[in-house]
């Protein structure tokens, strides 16, 4: 039964959704000052126009009930729907002004596409843009990739009871790390502060040991930390992280990917010193299957090629891409063009698998989550050990995610049904492609790319692609990003409303 | 005997000049054309130009990379660091690099660099120099951004003074 929403509850959504906005527009002094700093003077009233419209609609909407308002599961939901999409919009203001955006859309697709630490860009001359947008484009992967409600949980969003907790797993997050929602929300940017630091720290030494300046050495060292820690993959040049070529810029960067897309309590759990737990654990032992099975077709697939089949080529070209693609991030440095010309079939469909199943859950990555994949295999083989027992056997499952927990049909069901919405939705997407002209390998690779938040691109996403499958991708990037329950219930929330509407006039 | 022994050398002198032409002054062509994996240049030398986007990365062996830009697809060159230091601006939010022309041999997969595909450039020649870029401020976007925050503060404000009323 769909029961449509009270006065109260939509006043409380707005109010929660306002304060995730007013903290998006405080974050934007921070380009504001970058472009301060760096004389970027056009750049730096596009945060202030920027910020001041942001704040001003967040007020207005947190205005609409009192600080703690309580909220239930489905409201938390609503309010992580609208907040991502909220944040889209409202971080699409400084770029659209400044100019290298086709049209607020594009801008929008760009926001999204960061916030949702998806990479693929419209952006336009990339490599005259100002200091202050390349650190306001990476800013927005680093607080999605934590995700902007634990970024706002962090600081001060004033929920209270059960509803904090609401709000956390309603951003795709199953994973209580420490007792408290507020710590752990605190522990996810602990982490977070530390490989940043690390990955700043060792990429600005590459960067300087190459020539770069050293104001701009750091620039780029931050962008790239936060487009690898968060799996974001954006970049600050148009050629991505073949700007740089250096195999030690790609080394680092493969270590902050897979650091990214490891669950953060698997990241506690290291951090405790129970470091078993990246052996036993399900989630981390699928991941592990999945890159060792990926690189050999990978390989195995450059190595029939006549461009790729020196053991470094492959190194650099196919596992790095491996990766990036499974880990979500879609750093890359090889041309659009390369990827249906060259690279080989068989490398070209792992790398697709690869992205579709992508990282872990509870960590920046996307896609299918390696958890689930885990979880659907142990429980087919759980089914047929069923079904090949006598009548009378109790045949028991079991899996281990941090503790040792039984397999039942809930949680299979559960795994199963998610997989099997990302996998229409990628199909979807690609057909959607199809119709638009593209071809059917590139349709579907943009398109696994999309939901699963990679950014891996063969071309088709560019400011030229027609805007229904602008509009298609955006949708895409965000319900992968929130796994689809939060959309669904935002949908059939407006459904509800609009029904009830009918219904009384 | 002689004239025809003349004859043939000039036959020959005159049949290969299009072949030394070629090995000196190889045919203009488009980066994204040598970025498309279609351009049947793999391993051939190319000439192509496009503005400098990148400071001059370390490249061992004496050389240094540069990126060059054109038509929104840049494209790694790595060559001798005396050559590269006929540039002297790149391209960024300030200024317009360098536009250069190159010469050089297109690697689709460069097995030196890794399977990158880039250009072994053997010259550059500077074709135009860098220039600043304009960025006239729009003033006009401080007056909705000042009134957004001001509309934001007395909004908040208000909220709190809502709040702190006893009820």
């Amino acid at each position: 039964m769909w029961v449509a929403l009270e006065r109260r509850n939509i006043r409380a959504i707005f109010h929660y959704t306002g304060m995730l906005v007013l903290a998006l527009a405080a974050v934007m002094v921070i380009p504001f000052l970058v472009a301060v700093f760096s004389a970027e003077w056009d750049p730096a009233l596009d945060y202030l126009c920027g910020a001041g419209v942001t704040a001003a609609v967040g007020a207005l909407l947190a205005q609409e009930a009192p600080r703690g308002a309580p909220i239930n599961r489905r409201d938390a939901l609503l309010i992580t729907a609208l907040a991502w999409l909220a944040a889209s919009l409202a971080g699409a203001v400084p770029l659209a002004l400044s100019g290298h955006w086709g049209s607020y859309l594009d801008a929008c697709f760009e926001a999204m596409s960061g916030i949702t630490t998806s990479g693929l860009v419209l952006v336009q001359d990339l490599d005259h843009l100002a200091n202050a947008h390349n650190v306001w484009r990476h800013l927005m992967q680093l607080m999605g990739g934590q995700g902007i409600v634990v970024a706002a949980l962090t600081v001060a969003l004033g929920v209270r009871g059960g509803g904090a907790m609401s709000l956390y797993m309603a951003e795709g997050r199953d994973e209580r790390i420490m007792p408290n929602v507020l710590h752990t929300a605190r522990f996810i940017w602990l982490v977070t502060a530390v490989y940043v630091a690390l990955g700043i720290v060792s990429l600005t030494v590459v960067n300087l040991v190459s020539g770069m300046e050293p104001a701009r050495s750091v620039l780029h060292a931050f962008c790239n930390t936060a487009a690898c820690w968060d799996t974001g993959g954006f970049g600050p040049q148009s050629q991505n992280s073949l700007y740089y070529h250096s195999a030690v810029y790609e080394a680092i960067t493969v270590i902050l990917m897979i650091a990214g897309t490891f669950n953060f309590n698997l990241h506690a759990h290291i951090w405790r010193g129970e470091r078993m737990e990246m052996f036993k654990n399900i989630e981390a032992r699928t991941m592990a299957i999945n890159t060792l099975v990926f690189s050999m077709l990978v390989g195995l697939g450059l190595a029939s090629t006549s461009l790729y089949s020196e053991s470094g080529e492959i190194v650099r070209k196919g596992i790095y891409h491996l990766l990036s693609a499974s880990s979500g991030t879609g750093q890359q440095s090889l041309y659009a063009a390369q990827w249906t010309n060259g690279f080989g079939d068989l490398a070209f469909v792992a790398i697709l698998l690869a992205m579709a199943f992508g990282g872990m859950a509870s960590s920046t990555a996307g896609g299918i989550k390696a958890f689930r994949i885990g979880v659907t295999v142990k429980g087919l083989i759980w089914r047929v050990r069923q079904s090949l027992a006598p009548q009378s056997a109790m045949i028991s499952g079991s899996y281990h995610h941090f503790s040792k927990a039984p397999m039942n049909a809930e949680i299979l069901s559960s795994a199963f049904l998610i997989t099997l919405l990302y996998t229409f939705t990628y199909i979807t997407g690609g057909i959607i492609g199809m119709m638009y002209g593209y071809a059917p390998a590139e349709a579907l690779f943009e398109s696994i790319s999309a939901t699963a938040n990679v950014g891996l691109s063969t071309g088709v996403t560019s400011p030229a692609m027609p805007v229904g499958l602008k509009l298609v991708y955006i949708v895409q990037m965000w319900a992968g990003r929130l796994e689809f329950l939060a959309l669904f219930t935002l949908v059939a929330s407006a459904i509800a409303a609009i029904r009830d509407r009918r219904r009384s006039a | 005997m002689r004239r025809m022994c003349v004859m043939a050398m000039l036959l020959l002198v005159t049949c290969s000049v299009p072949a030394f032409a070629h090995a000196s002054e190889p045919a203009a062509v488009s980066i994204s054309e040598l970025v498309s994996m279609q351009s049947g240049l793999d391993g051939e030398r190319v000439r192509f130009s496009g503005e400098v986007v990148s400071e001059q990365l370390r490249g061992g062996d004496g050389h240094v990379w540069l990126n060059v830009l054109s038509d929104g697809i840049a494209v790694g060159v790595w060559l001798p660091k005396a050559e590269a230091d006929k540039v002297t601006a790149f391209g960024d939010w300030e200024q317009d690099g360098d536009v250069v022309e190159i010469v050089g041999v297109l690697n689709e997969a460069c097995d030196q660099h890794g399977g990158d595909l880039d250009i072994h450039g053997e010259s550059v020649t500077v074709l135009t120099a860098g220039t600043p870029r304009e960025h006239p401020v729009a003033w006009w976007k401080i007056v909705p951004g000042l009134a957004g925050l001001v509309i934001a503060y007395v909004v908040m404000w208000r909220m709190r003074r809502r709040e702190e009323r006893p009820s």
